[in-house]
């Protein structure tokens, strides 16, 4: 009797103690001094390319190091949230990718709120290996809109000094890419020369040629149109000219309208205007006037890489990142320049950056700094270039990149990086915004014509987000406010009863 | 001492003392439940409902903020802003509130409301013929129930496939039914088919008809109360002259309705919550024209894109008020129509 309470009392410590250790063995292992043995984790998304090049990067780290074992985190989806969650959890990894845009939320500090970056001081860091991480030579090493991203100025007077939260890492500005063989169905050839507008006949007539050095916005439309075609006759079209998945990536037919976002200081909202309403309106129009953007059902389980592979869509818009997929598939395909303003023959566009970082609550700064330093070394920038995930952050990797994949224009992405592209609109306050702007241009593409807004409708829709106003005002407050009005019409049913004619 | 130990001996003290340790032993075994339960499910619900009152993006505890009843209020004046949108009210507020909760609320609703009526007929149509006394009627009963154990994500692509504008099964039906018809002038060169899951009005229908894909689940709670209907009532009931369709009204509904009963109150529970296939199939967005943004799902986006902890503890709050209000409905209603046989003496 007695021995048999005895077992069962060992069997319940047992039990706990196995639960416990379930429970809380990766919180001990990582709190305790012995915490060096753990394996760094590094954080990243992408698809499996990219997981193929991080493979590559972290094989060299390891031949490096092999002191330093890594376990790679791999969160091909959400990426941002889970992230968000494990910072929340104080489980981070160590190293994190990470992008431009949430990045000034994720770094903010406010110290009469107790708010602190959630990444770590990468100066600091450096400086306590006797290392100097100073603005001068991070612009002289990595291309400038990529430093200005990841860092700030803190401090004031004479101790005002550039911190760096992230190393930048790669990115790219976004251009329209072109399915050659769509191009050719259509009669549609891309040429630069003298004397050419952006879009003229061809000599014999038959076709037409395409100069992006040169085109307008208006020629950009009108070849959308011509890209266009019902090729089987059933009255359905088959190919279309352009596919643009979220706001973002209309930012440089947004630009071409002369319109904008955010003022220069970045701290109030221009998203007013007639330059504002006509890229609205031309972003309505060529999904329900040109019909030249396919609708969601018409493109249905497929994402932009795929209907451009398989001819449904001829252009669509994004970074050097669209590269890999279509390498991949051996498509023939190229890229082309965004179109100018025909008034002001300026022509803008988007460019985005990715750092790594380090977790504030990482209890390897240390190494992580090494696994930071070899990422942003010029052995991983030539993987990053073979791989043509981006333009590698390090200037001096420009070319190496250019000249992988020789069959692709692949230098524009790097001409455009330095000439034309355009810092984007971030602010701490991205995340609000951009769900503000996508709001109101998903509005404009609803596929029920009652429920569609008007371009002015649409304003007055990003302007009732009071979240968003509290923090980023508008530049002319009566003038949002007319908007507002116009919303508030629709919303009061008078406008709901009769269609938006577009 | 030996004496202590039997717990059968007599005494005041004696009992008290088993009881006690036996309670003990007895709280023991409940331990991994009630632990569980006290810090997996009580303390959580004690945390958002305190956090409904607060602003908080969930990553730095120190930026907690005491808002109030603000997120309710923000709620509260959306889903009357929606409503007088609907009914062609005018909006007089300056800030109308959050529309989209409305709208999710909408959707919610909507999908419960004719989601739960379909399952439920289906699934007794199917219990009923699966009822019948045939050769291999088992293997008949295990088909049909099959597919509400492979359930999940799997189910849901096949469904996405099913439903694809373009190469779908459904659609390519459709347009092979409809080329003749084309030929034939009866409609329109060009016509197509249903967007189904990408379409804003055709998306809620699609997700309607793919709820019928578990109704497997209902059904098997409807076979095993059919098979506890006595036979001498329907015995009775021909002799009185029933037919097969006043048999099914008049004896089967009232001896199964506490099974429509169950089956009624898990179905709004469950439906007010669907989730999985609108999160899988609009990646998170809802779909076009917010058609597919459920509630959950919603109250998902506020809290894990977009950091809105506060607010998405209040709408889950109302969610659970809503849900309550709708079951104590039909539990206040279920004296009508519910029949219980050991209730009549």
């Amino acid at each position: 009797m007695r021995l048999g309470r005895i077992a069962f009392a060992a069997l319940l410590v047992c039990a706990v103690a196995g639960a416990g250790y379930w429970l809380l063995a990766d919180t001990i292992v990582k709190y305790v001094p012995s915490a060096g043995q753990r394996p760094l984790r590094v954080s990243f998304w992408g698809p499996f390319e990219e997981f193929r090049m991080w493979k590559q990067m972290l094989a060299n780290f390891r031949r490096d190091h092999p002191e330093l074992p890594v376990k790679m985190e791999y969160f091909p989806s959400r990426y941002d949230q889970k992230i968000g969650q494990l910072l929340v959890a104080d489980d981070a990894p160590d190293v994190i990718l990470y992008q431009d845009e949430p990045f000034p939320n994720i770094i903010e500090r406010d110290v009469s709120r107790g708010i602190e970056p959630k990444f770590a001081n990468l100066t600091a860091i450096a400086a306590a290996h006797g290392e100097t991480l100073d603005r001068q030579t991070l612009l002289e090493t990595f291309w400038t809109t990529s430093v200005d991203y990841f860092g700030r100025w803190e401090g004031r007077g004479a101790a005002r000094s550039w911190q760096q939260y992230g190393m930048p890492i790669w990115g790219g500005c976004n251009l329209f890419y072109y399915n050659k063989e769509c191009f050719r169905l259509c009669g549609i050839r891309v040429a630069t020369g003298k004397g050419r507008t952006g879009l003229a006949r061809s000599a014999d007539g038959a076709g037409w040629v395409v100069d992006d050095e040169k085109w307008t916005l208006d020629e950009f439309v009108e070849v959308c149109k011509l890209l266009t075609a019902d090729r089987d006759g059933d009255g359905r079209s088959d190919q279309f000219g352009l596919s643009l998945g979220s706001a973002v990536y209309w930012l440089p037919i947004h630009y071409a309208c002369g319109a904008d976002i955010l003022n220069e200081a970045k701290t109030h909202t221009t998203f007013m205007g007639p330059a504002v309403e006509k890229s609205l309106a031309l972003w309505q129009d060529m999904m329900y006037r040109y019909h030249a953007t396919p609708r969601a059902a018409e493109l249905g389980q497929m994402n932009e890489g795929v209907g451009f592979f398989t001819g449904r869509v001829a252009m669509f818009c994004s970074g050097p990142w669209g590269m890999p997929f279509l390498n991949e598939v051996g498509m023939e395909y190229d890229v082309l320049h965004v179109p100018r303003n025909a008034a002001t023959g300026r022509r803008a566009t988007r460019i985005t950056w990715d750092c790594v970082a380090i977790a504030a609550g990482s209890h390897r700064k240390r190494d992580a700094w090494t696994l930071i330093r070899h990422l942003t070394n010029l052995e991983s920038m030539k993987v990053i270039a073979d791989v043509q995930r981006s333009i590698p952050a390090r200037k001096e990797a420009k070319d190496y990149f250019m000249q992988v994949n020789p069959k692709v224009s692949v230098r524009k992405f790097v001409e455009t990086a330095g000439s034309y592209a355009r810092i984007q609109p971030v602010t701490k306050h991205w995340a609000i915004m951009a769900r503000a702007w996508g709001n109101a241009m998903g509005e404009l593409r609803r596929d029920d014509p009652a429920g569609r807004l008007t371009p002015k409708e649409a304003i007055g829709y990003f302007y009732m987000e009071r979240k968003l106003t509290k923090v980023l005002p508008p530049i002319d407050e009566r003038q949002a406010e007319r908007y507002r009005e116009i919303y508030r019409k629709r919303l009061g049913g008078a406008a709901q009863k009769e269609a938006p004619k577009r | 001492m030996s004496g202590s130990r039997q717990p059968s001996s007599p005494g005041p003290a004696r009992p008290r003392s088993g009881r006690t340790r036996w309670g003990a032993v007895g709280y023991l075994f409940a331990s991994p439940w009630l632990v569980g339960f006290l810090a997996l499910t009580l303390l959580p619900m004690i945390a958002s409902m305190l956090l409904s009152f607060c602003q908080w993006k969930g990553l730095d505890l120190s930026e907690i903020e005491w808002v109030g009843a603000e997120h309710y209020a923000e709620a509260a004046r959306g889903i009357s802003n929606g409503l007088r949108t609907d009914f062609g009210a005018e909006v007089t507020d300056k800030d109308p509130g959050d529309l989209d909760v409305y709208i999710a609320l909408k959707n919610t609703v909507y999908y419960t409301f004719l989601a739960v009526p379909l399952g439920l007929t289906v699934s007794l149509l199917l219990a009923v013929l699966l009822n019948q006394k045939l050769k291999g009627i088992s293997i008949f009963r295990t088909i049909f129930y099959m597919p509400h154990v492979i359930g999940g994500v799997a189910t849901i692509m096949m469904w996405m496939w099913v439903f694809n504008p373009d190469f779908g099964l459904l659609n390519s039906a459709l347009r092979a039914i409809a080329q003749p018809l084309i030929g034939m002038g009866l409609l329109e060169h060009g016509w197509e088919p249903p967007g189904w899951l990408y379409s804003e009005q055709w998306s809620k229908p699609a997700l309607i008809v793919m709820s019928v894909w578990g109704a497997g689940g209902a059904m098997l709670i409807f076979l095993a109360a059919l098979q506890n209907v006595p036979e001498q009532l329907y015995e009775a009931a021909r002799i009185d002259g029933a037919g097969r369709v006043a048999q099914f009204w008049h004896v089967t509904v009232p001896q199964i309705s506490p099974a429509i009963f169950f089956n009624l109150v898990m179905g709004i529970i469950g439906t007010f919550q669907v989730f999985n296939q609108a999160y899988i199939i609009t990646g998170g967005s809802g779909g076009q024209g917010k058609s597919l943004l459920f509630y959950v799902l919603y109250l998902y986006n506020k809290a894990f894109t977009d950091f809105e902890m506060g607010y998405a503890s209040a709408l889950a709050w109302i969610l659970f008020a809503i849900i309550l209000a709708f079951t104590l409905l039909v539990v206040k209603s279920s004296s009508a129509w519910v029949y219980y046989e050991g209730e009549r003496s």
